[in-house]
């Protein structure tokens, strides 16, 4: 008791030297908790940063990828079976006319008319995207716990024939520009372009509405080959090797003498190997051809009609089809019309039974038509056989340069045009 | 009344304590062992303070380096992307109309095989495209003396990191080109022993990997790697007419 007050006394002296040593080191912890709030602040910000471009290219990839899938899709973008419903490219994209590229697809907002804009928003399995028919760009919230990028597209004007500009704009979180009309600001914003142009489903048309690379067999047969398209040069048999025919029914253009129409042993035909005569049409070979996402590749055993007609259907405007194997065709059957033409490549040969009436073009490696009928074999577009023609069946065969055409500047694949990517 | 008689009773107790040992002291001892507690008390103090404030000051001059390593490694990534953007990409597909078509003058990268410490490259940016690689559509990355410079416009460099906060000692860029043969698309096999054929596509990224050290300590050290997949594609060649 009588020591306490000089213990007292020494102990305040180091409590106050300890005490200031302690303040001064709260302070050196306050601002290097500063500086590590500001490293936290700003690595946050190029994470959101990153998070909002690789959204924007995520975007790009997707749009492209959906623009390839011939597949009908509903408001989820996910396939439907409803045969109402538009694929991607049906639903997004309008043919400028005369060839001038495509532009977005449009609806009226009350005042103008402004383009449809498909979106994406990051969920816990993938991406959740909404692809309106009407309306402003809606996709559905997230069910991430964390706020989730988003992205939105929108396609411009190509200004050339057969393409198409994307803008894909990505954000860190479904606000802003990813969201429109719901207002609010994302925390980091990106845009990215691409120009994507169409790989024509038929790069040159042919030039009659049957060509054929070897002969074509068919004595007494009255076949029926017409072609009054005068721009395509009015040919209406055309054949690589010798025509053994004495009862075709042609039809050249208006005024041409009816022995102009038809073409044999033309040598430019007869040199090509059947690979070539194949790249010549579609532009690429066949590899690479049955490797693109739009084409659709099955094989049928016995009669192919109501696959056929299911796969044409199914593809909109937009029906590549590869049949692996040899192809037979009972009719009576309808494949495709005069808006959806379909182009179906057989790796061996097809055979044609009865009325079968197909719009658009077939290329096989031989061709044959049986059972003839009175009425309903027709083609409108053309075939092509590598080999032979034969068949004692009588369609008519009738170029129709609408149906090509629209095979040419319509279907087909989308590609990156290299150069054309930027974010400025 | 109960308070005020404590008090009463304190000043009494108090009033006798300090006249009792008013001229008493304090022992050597009593000096020498309150002085050493006092002393390792302090001593304590100031060993945690003095670490705590190098800790402190590496953290600062990490970040500082990290960040601003940051900085550069992300401004040299967005512009490398870009690298062989032309606005005459689209009006030089291929199309029925014309029959040859330009070809890209913002394609070229430097290194485009080996190792290099710099890096050059072009992309448009007239308003309305001039089809020529101007002055001001040429850009690059390099590193003089512990800087990278950036080069904007031909002959005009420009420091991209600060000397006074960091020190790069290496910046490397490394090329990658995978070439995928569009031979597919040509009707006829190129004749043997051609460069130009058959047409191909050249898918080139670039790995950029950056060293810097700390201007204030040199024992702070970073590395950066990243790979940057340039957007734009090269497409040489032509199929045999």
């Amino acid at each position: 008791m009588r020591r306490a007050p000089t213990h007292q006394q020494r102990g305040v002296a180091a409590l106050a030297v300890t005490m200031t040593l302690f303040f001064a080191m709260l302070l050196v912890a306050v601002f290097a908790n500063r500086n590590l709030v500001f490293e936290q602040r700003s690595s946050a910000n190029q994470y959101r940063a990153t998070q909002a471009f690789e959204a924007a290219e995520a975007g790009l990839e997707w749009a492209q990828a959906q623009l390839n899938n011939g597949q009908r899709l509903g408001a989820d973008c996910k396939a439907s079976a409803d045969t109402a419903a538009l694929s991607f490219r049906d639903r997004y994209l309008r043919k400028i006319t005369p060839n001038a590229g495509f532009s977005a697809a449009t609806w009226n907002n009350g005042t103008a008319d402004v383009g449809l804009q498909p979106s994406c928003v990051r969920s816990d399995s993938g991406w959740r995207c909404a692809c309106p028919s009407n309306g402003p760009a809606q996709p559905a919230p997230s069910n991430s716990a964390v706020p989730a990028p988003a992205f939105v597209i929108e396609f411009l004007a190509g200004g050339k024939n057969g393409v198409v500009r994307v803008v894909s704009r990505g954000c860190s979180s479904l606000a802003g520009a990813c969201a429109p009309g719901t207002g609010g600001t994302a925390d980091a914003t990106a845009r990215v372009e691409v120009a994507l142009a169409l790989l024509p489903a038929l790069a040159n048309k042919p030039a009659a509405p049957l060509t054929v690379r070897g002969s074509v067999n068919v004595p007494g047969v009255a076949l029926g080959a017409h072609n009054a398209d005068i721009a395509s040069g009015g040919i209406a048999l055309h054949s690589g090797g010798d025509i053994v025919a004495d009862a075709l029914r042609l039809t050249g253009p208006a005024g041409a003498p009816v022995s102009r129409a038809i073409v044999g042993n033309d040598p430019a035909l007869a040199s090509l190997s059947p690979d070539q005569l194949f790249t010549a049409y579609f532009g690429l070979d066949k590899a690479s051809w049955a490797a693109q996402p739009v084409v659709k590749t099955f094989t049928c055993p016995g009669n192919c009609a109501a696959a056929l007609e299911t796969a044409a259907n199914a593809a909109g405007t937009n029906a590549l089809i590869r049949v692996g194997g040899n192809l037979q065709v009972d009719g009576p059957v309808t494949i495709g019309s005069p808006q959806q033409p379909v182009l179906i490549v057989v790796e061996g040969s097809a055979q044609l039974r009865g009325a079968v009436t197909l719009h658009g073009v077939l290329y096989a490696a031989s061709v044959g038509w049986t059972s003839p009928v009175a009425s309903g074999a027709t083609v409108r577009g053309a075939l092509v056989s590598e080999t032979v023609y034969q068949g004692e069946a009588t369609p008519d065969l009738v170029y129709d340069p609408v149906v090509l055409q629209a095979l040419n500047e319509r279907s087909g694949s989308f590609a990156r045009i290299s150069g054309s990517w930027r974010d400025f | 009344m109960r308070s005020s008689a404590l008090h009463q009773g304190q000043a009494r107790k108090q009033g006798i304590a300090p006249r009792r040992n008013a001229g008493r002291g304090i022992s050597m001892v009593e000096l020498l062992v309150g002085l050493a507690v006092g002393l390792f008390i302090a001593a304590a103090g100031v060993t945690l303070m003095a670490g705590n404030l190098r800790e402190n000051r590496s953290l600062m001059l990490e970040s500082r380096l990290m960040q601003d390593l940051r900085t550069a490694s992300d401004i040299i990534a967005r512009d490398l992307r870009r690298a062989g953007y032309w606005a005459g990409a689209v009006a030089a597909v291929r199309s029925a109309a014309a029959a040859s078509s330009p070809a890209n003058p913002y394609l070229a990268v430097s290194p485009s095989a080996a190792q290099a410490d710099n890096v050059s490259f072009a992309f448009s940016r007239d308003a309305t495209e001039n089809q020529t690689l101007d002055s001001n559509e040429q850009f690059g990355f390099r590193l003089r003396r512990g800087v990278i410079e950036m080069q904007l416009g031909a002959g005009n460099w420009q420091a991209l990191t600060d000397l006074n906060t960091l020190f790069v000692t290496d910046f490397l860029v490394s090329p990658t080109v995978e070439e995928i043969s569009l031979a597919g698309q040509c009707l006829r096999p190129c004749p043997a022993a051609t460069v130009d054929c058959p047409p191909r596509q050249q898918v080139r990224s670039l790995a950029v990997a950056i060293t810097a050290r700390s201007s204030g300590d040199a024992t702070v050290q970073r590395n950066l790697h990243s790979t940057v997949r340039l957007r734009n594609d090269a497409v040489l060649g032509a199929c045999p007419a």
